[in-house]
C-alpha cells in the first residue's frame, strides 16, 4: 500500500510541478521549487483527493511543504 | 515493541481511599460507606480517574514502554466500577506511525467481561540514545585555568554542546535549587572568582522550559510571569554585572536567542517563553551599550529550531514542517550551533558589540 501511494503521489507531483525526468520528486519542497505555487499548491491537493480518495482539509494544507511532508500525511489519513 | 497486553488488578474499598488521599476528591460515593449505601448502587464506587491510572500504567509499563511520552488520552465510564473485585485491563496498539502511536484499551471484569471504561491513548517516544552529560563541576578540584567561560543551561541539549566543546575552559553555572534562579554567590563560587579567574566570556543558555498554555488561559499569573519572564530578565541581569566586574577587556556576554526572539515564532504557543525571548534584542542594545563603559561587550545569537534538547520530542511531523521552512531541508544539531559560538569566541573586535546574529541557516518564519 505505501509503496503505491508513493508511486501515485511521484506521478502526481511529475504531472503537476511537470518535472523533468531527471528530477526526483522525493527530494521536492515547496521552499525552493519556484514551479510549486500557489496554483499548484491546489491544484496538488485535488489530485491527492481525486486519486488517493481522501480528503485534503484546509488545516492539512499546512502540510503541504515537501513530498515528505505530504506522504507522511497521507500515510497518516489511511491509518486513521 | 509489544502490541497487545493484558493485566488484572485487584480493587477493594481501600483503593477508593488511597485515591482519595492522592487525589482529595473525598466525594463520599467513593469514600463513605454509609453513604454510599443510600445511593443507586448501594455501595461505594470507584473513583473513575483510577483507571486513568491505570493506563498510565499500560502506556508506561508496556506499550510503548519506558520510552513513552503520553500525549492524551480519552476515557469513557460506561459502567461504574464496584469493589470489591478484579478488573482486567486490556490493550491493543491500533497505529504506530514515526514514533508516534494510538492504543485502544477497555476495562473489564475479570470474571463476568462486563465492560466498565473504554479508553484511548496517544503517545510518542523519547529517545534514550541522546544522554547530557552532568557538566555541574566542582571548579576548586577541577579547574586551575585562570580565564574562564561561564556557560548557563549545562543542562540542555545547546549549552551542553557548547561545554563539550569549551573543554576545561568551560564552566557551567548551578543554579539555586529553591528557585531555580542563578545567583551571584554561586557564579562567584563556581568560577572561583575570589581566587582570581577571571571571565573571557558568559554564553548564556539557560532559560526556563516552556509551557503551552494560552496567555489569556494562566489563572494566578504571579508565580508563572516570575518564572518565565522576571526570572530569566533577573538571570541576565546577574550575568551582566558579574561580566562587568570580573570579565577581562572584550569579554563579551552573548545572549543565545533561539527561536522565539523574533515575534511569531511558535505561532506564538508558548506565551510566556516567547515574551521572554522577545525581550533579548532589546537587552542586547541596552547592555551593549552600558557594558561598553566597563570594556565589556554584548551580543545576541538567533538559531532556529535544533534537532535536540527540548525538541527531542517532536513528532516526526513537526520535524519535517520544520526542516521544510530550511533552505538545507534539514533541523541543525545542537553540535553544529555550538561550533558557530565557538567561533564567534574567536572575535574580540570591538565591532562585535549590540548584534543581534541571525544563524538560522536562511529559514523562513
Amino acid at each position: 500500500m505505501k509503496e503505491r501511494t508513493i508511486q501515485i503521489l511521484s506521478q502526481i507531483f511529475q504531472i503537476v510541478l511537470e518535472l523533468d525526468d531527471s528530477e526526483d520528486p522525493k527530494s521536492i519542497r515547496r521552499i525552493n521549487e519556484i514551479r510549486w505555487d500557489s496554483i499548484a499548491n491546489v491544484t496538488l491537493a485535488t489530485a491527492i483527493e481525486s486519486e488517493l480518495n481522501i480528503k485534503i482539509t484546509v488545516s492539512d494544507m499546512d502540510r503541504f511543504t515537501s513530498f515528505k511532508s505530504i506522504e507522511l500525511l497521507i500515510n497518516e489519513k489511511f491509518n486513521d | 515493541m509489544i502490541k497487545d497486553k493484558q493485566f488484572e488488578v485487584n480493587i477493594t474499598t481501600q483503593d477508593c481511599i488511597e485515591f482519595a488521599q492522592i487525589s482529595g476528591d473525598w466525594n463520599p460515593l467513593h469514600t463513605n460507606a454509609e453513604y454510599s449505601a443510600t445511593s443507586v448502587y448501594g455501595q461505594q464506587v470507584l473513583h473513575g480517574a483510577y483507571s486513568a491510572g491505570l493506563i498510565s500504567r499500560l502506556a508506561g509499563m508496556y506499550i510503548p514502554g519506558k520510552e513513552c511520552l503520553l500525549y492524551g488520552m480519552k476515557l469513557k465510564f460506561i459502567n461504574p466500577i464496584i469493589p470489591p473485585l478484579t478488573i482486567k485491563v486490556i490493550g491493543k496498539l491500533v497505529k504506530f506511525i514515526n514514533n508516534t502511536g494510538k492504543v485502544e484499551v477497555n476495562i473489564i471484569n475479570k470474571t463476568s467481561g462486563e465492560l466498565y471504561v473504554e479508553a484511548s491513548y496517544e503517545f510518542g517516544m523519547h529517545s534514550m540514545n541522546e544522554t547530557i552529560d552532568n557538566h555541574l563541576l566542582p571548579l576548586s578540584d577541577n579547574n586551575n585555568n585562570k580565564n574562564v567561560i561561564l556557560v548557563t543551561g549545562g543542562n540542555g541539549a545547546l549549552g551542553n554542546a557548547v561545554l563539550k566543546r569549551l573543554g576545561n575552559n568551560g564552566i557551567a553555572l548551578r543554579r539555586n535549587l529553591d528557585n531555580d534562579r542563578l545567583s551571584i554567590t554561586n557564579i562567584i563560587q563556581d568560577a572561583n572568582l575570589k581566587n582570581g579567574s577571571e571571565i573571557t566570556a558568559i554564553i548564556h543558555c539557560g532559560w526556563p522550559k516552556p509551557d503551552n498554555r494560552k496567555f489569556i488561559d494562566i489563572d494566578n499569573a504571579e508565580d508563572p510571569i516570575e518564572y518565565h519572564i522576571s526570572g530569566p530578565l533577573k538571570d541576565i541581569q546577574i550575568l551582566s554585572n558579574i561580566i562587568s566586574k570580573y570579565g577581562i577587556e572584550n569579554a563579551p556576554l552573548i545572549l543565545i536567542g533561539s527561536t522565539a526572539a523574533e515575534p511569531g515564532r511558535h505561532n506564538f504557543r508558548m506565551p510566556l517563553y516567547s515574551i521572554a525571548k522577545s525581550t533579548i534584542p532589546t537587552l542586547v542594545n541596552l547592555l551593549s551599550l552600558e557594558l561598553s563603559s566597563k570594556n565589556k561587550r554584548c551580543y545576541g545569537v538567533v538559531f532556529d529550531l535544533l534537532d535536540g534538547g527540548m525538541n527531542k520530542g517532536l513528532s516526526e511531523a513537526s520535524k519535517i514542517a520544520n526542516a521544510d521552512k530550511s533552505p538545507w531541508g534539514i533541523l541543525f544539531k545542537p553540535d553544529d550551533a555550538a561550533s558557530q559560538i565557538i567561533w564567534l569566541l574567536e572575535n574580540q573586535s570591538k565591532l562585535l558589540n549590540g548584534s543581534l546574529i541571525n544563524l538560522t541557516g536562511g529559514v523562513l518564519p
